[in-house]
């Protein structure tokens, strides 16, 4: 048996260059893009960044003007790659005249002119929380029903790789959760998800790589971890008496130049430096603590978004004017 | 099923399927039939209450039939294309501007199977629509004019070409316009083709050459009306001084005869269409 090492197969989706230009409005700016098999992957980026235009192109539905693609190792619209694929729209809109159970019939019989495809419509009503409503009409079911059969819909034949365009915008908190665990659960088979979201919570509980798209470029793009900013360095330096709690924060606040905090043995000190770490470490053992703990405190995805789009967006506009 | 068959030909079964159930599910069939059924009872009682006036002569009981019969003939064609042209004014501006094509398109079939697949549903709608109004318009004037036009078939065929050609140039226009401009720009183009062939018709009469010269340029350009006249021919009595008496005074139309010309001429008029449209749609973003 061969075995293929991970690192060594190729890319569920690699991007090159990729611009789309709608008359003379750019979505897409050169997006360079590599998503590595088996993982959940983001795709964060503000309203109009051109998310769903990427995720189109990448779906086969709209072709980009310039740039190279390649999804699972093949033309992304072409007939291998989409008999591997599966895609939620948006606008999650499907026949309202159909039952949910023959839509998943009508579009497995369609997958099956890609490959053999052996679906149990039941099964993956049931996966999406649908067993009940299988045979009501699209009509009849709330916005939230229709996101789940989408969600079914795009389940049809097994796919190796998922495109979710938003999937969890009509979804309440129950929902969302269920989505969660749907989604680890397609990752533990190792399907690989592209997640296309601007729930940055969502995002940070479930995936493991990240890229962040402004006006139409990749503003950055790794593993979430690698992401996080640093907003702090915490060292656990147990009970201190005031005087050296006084001297400390002093000495603390020359390195960083922000005033640092003591709480309960811990000292908080702001930093978006991770590498300040070992210097304000050495300084709290030279001033005389006893440091028990220490590391950085990263943000949440949030601040680290809100932060990486407001220097976009000003570098971006400088260098434009 | 071969695999050749299993790629090509089954996902435009399903498309064809689909649109079947679609008819059923959203009543238009039954609704259709229904007043396909009024329709043919409105004309039956016209046909019998003619039929008991008109005296015994021959000759003139078989020239109010066929008045009769090509007024029948005109209503099913009138309704052939507004069958063709509401079910598909929204096939691919519409539907994609709903949402509704995106999830077949990124499915693994050709966009050509899905436009050609949404075609052979429409036009297998139409046809059994088309066959089942006609027909019963042809038996109707039989029973109760005792009038049988010569070649039916020939009349059910050409009915038949002229909504193939109109849904083909729907489509191509539905690739280019939202689907309530679609269905008024190709309901135009219907009108445009019958009065060019009215203008044809005058310019024959009158030996006006200017006339008929432009009224055939309009028939190549839209042959809509063309096929009609053509299904028309199918019903002309044949005796030769009736015939040409008839020929002359159709209130819809001078029925034309077929020639292979004009057939071969639709039938590439009607693949330039979808060709175009399968073309349009295949570079098109969703």
């Amino acid at each position: 048996m061969l075995l293929i090492p991970v690192e060594t197969a190729s890319p569920a989706i690699s991007c090159e260059g990729v611009v789309k230009s709608f008359g003379t409005a750019q979505a897409l700016r050169g997006v360079t893009l590599r998503v590595p098999r088996g993982i959940i992957f983001g795709f964060l980026g503000p309203n109009g960044a051109g998310k769903s235009t990427l995720l189109k192109i990448l779906v086969g539905l709209v072709r980009p003007t310039a740039g190279s693609v390649l999804v699972l190792g093949g033309r992304p619209g072409s007939r291998p790659v989409q008999a591997r694929v599966g895609y939620l729209s948006e606008q999650f809109r499907y026949p309202s005249w159909m039952t949910g159970r023959e839509l998943v019939h009508f579009h497995s019989a369609l997958t099956s002119a890609g490959r053999p495809v052996h679906t149990n419509p039941t099964d993956l009503l049931r996966v999406v929380g649908l067993a009940e409503a299988g045979d009501r009409r699209v009509g009849e079911y709330s916005k939230g029903m229709q996101q789940r059969l989408g969600l079914a819909q795009a389940l049809v034949g097994d796919p190796s790789l998922i495109f979710l365009d938003e999937p969890t915008s009509a979804l309440d908190p129950i929902g969302r959760l269920e989505v969660r665990d749907l989604l680890l659960g397609l990752r533990g088979r190792g399907v690989t998800v592209f997640l296309n979201s601007h729930l940055l919570t969502e995002v940070e509980r479930v995936c493991d790589h990240v890229a962040v798209v402004d006006r139409g470029t990749v503003v950055t793009h790794g593993p979430l971890e690698r992401l996080l900013r640093t907003s702090a360095a915490r060292i656990r330096v147990g009970h201190i008496s005031t005087e050296l709690r006084i001297a400390l924060a002093a000495r603390l606040e020359e390195i960083t130049g922000f005033p640092a905090a003591y709480e309960r043995g811990v000292l908080t000190v702001p930093t978006s430096a991770p590498g300040q770490l070992p210097a304000l470490v050495k300084a709290a053992v030279e001033a005389g603590a006893q440091v028990y703990e220490a590391g950085p405190v990263r943000g949440s995805l949030e601040e680290t978004f809100v932060a990486l789009i407001r220097e976009h967006e000003a570098n971006d506009g400088a260098g434009r004017e | 099923m071969s695999a050749w068959a299993v790629r090509y030909l089954k996902p435009l079964g399903v498309l064809v399927g689909s649109t079947w159930k679609e008819g059923l599910r959203r009543r238009l069939i039954i609704v259709g039939l229904l007043l396909t059924v009024a329709f043919l009872v409105l004309y039956g009682l016209g046909a019998y209450f003619a039929f008991r006036e008109v005296g015994d002569l021959t000759e003139v009981r078989v020239l109010a039939a066929y008045q009769l019969l090509s007024f029948g003939i005109f209503v099913c064609s009138f309704l052939g294309t507004m069958l063709v042209i509401f079910s598909a004014a929204g096939v691919i501006s519409g539907d994609s501007e709903s949402g509704l094509l995106q999830p077949l398109v990124a499915r693994p079939l050709g966009r050509w199977q899905v436009l050609v697949g949404k075609y052979l549903g429409f036009i297998s709608l139409f046809l059994a629509y088309q066959v089942l109004l006609s027909g019963s318009v042809i038996m109707l004037t039989r029973l109760l004019a005792d009038f049988s036009p010569p070649q039916p078939f020939q009349t059910l065929a050409f009915l038949a070409l002229q909504g193939m050609v109109l849904l083909a140039l729907v489509s191509l226009i539905s690739s280019v316009l939202a689907p309530v401009p679609t269905g008024i720009v190709a309901f135009m183009a219907f009108g445009l083709s019958f009065i060019g062939g009215v203008v044809r018709q005058i310019g024959m009469l009158l030996s006006n050459e200017t006339a008929e010269v432009i009224g055939r340029i309009i028939t190549y350009l839209l042959p809509s009306d063309n096929l009609f006249r053509m299904a028309l021919s199918g019903l002309q009595p044949p005796s030769s001084l009736l015939g040409d008496i008839l020929g002359n005074l159709g209130p819809f139309g001078i029925p034309v005869e077929p020639t292979t010309f004009s057939v071969v001429y639709a039938i590439v008029y009607l693949a330039a269409c979808l060709g175009i449209a399968v073309a349009l749609f295949a570079r098109r973003d969703l």
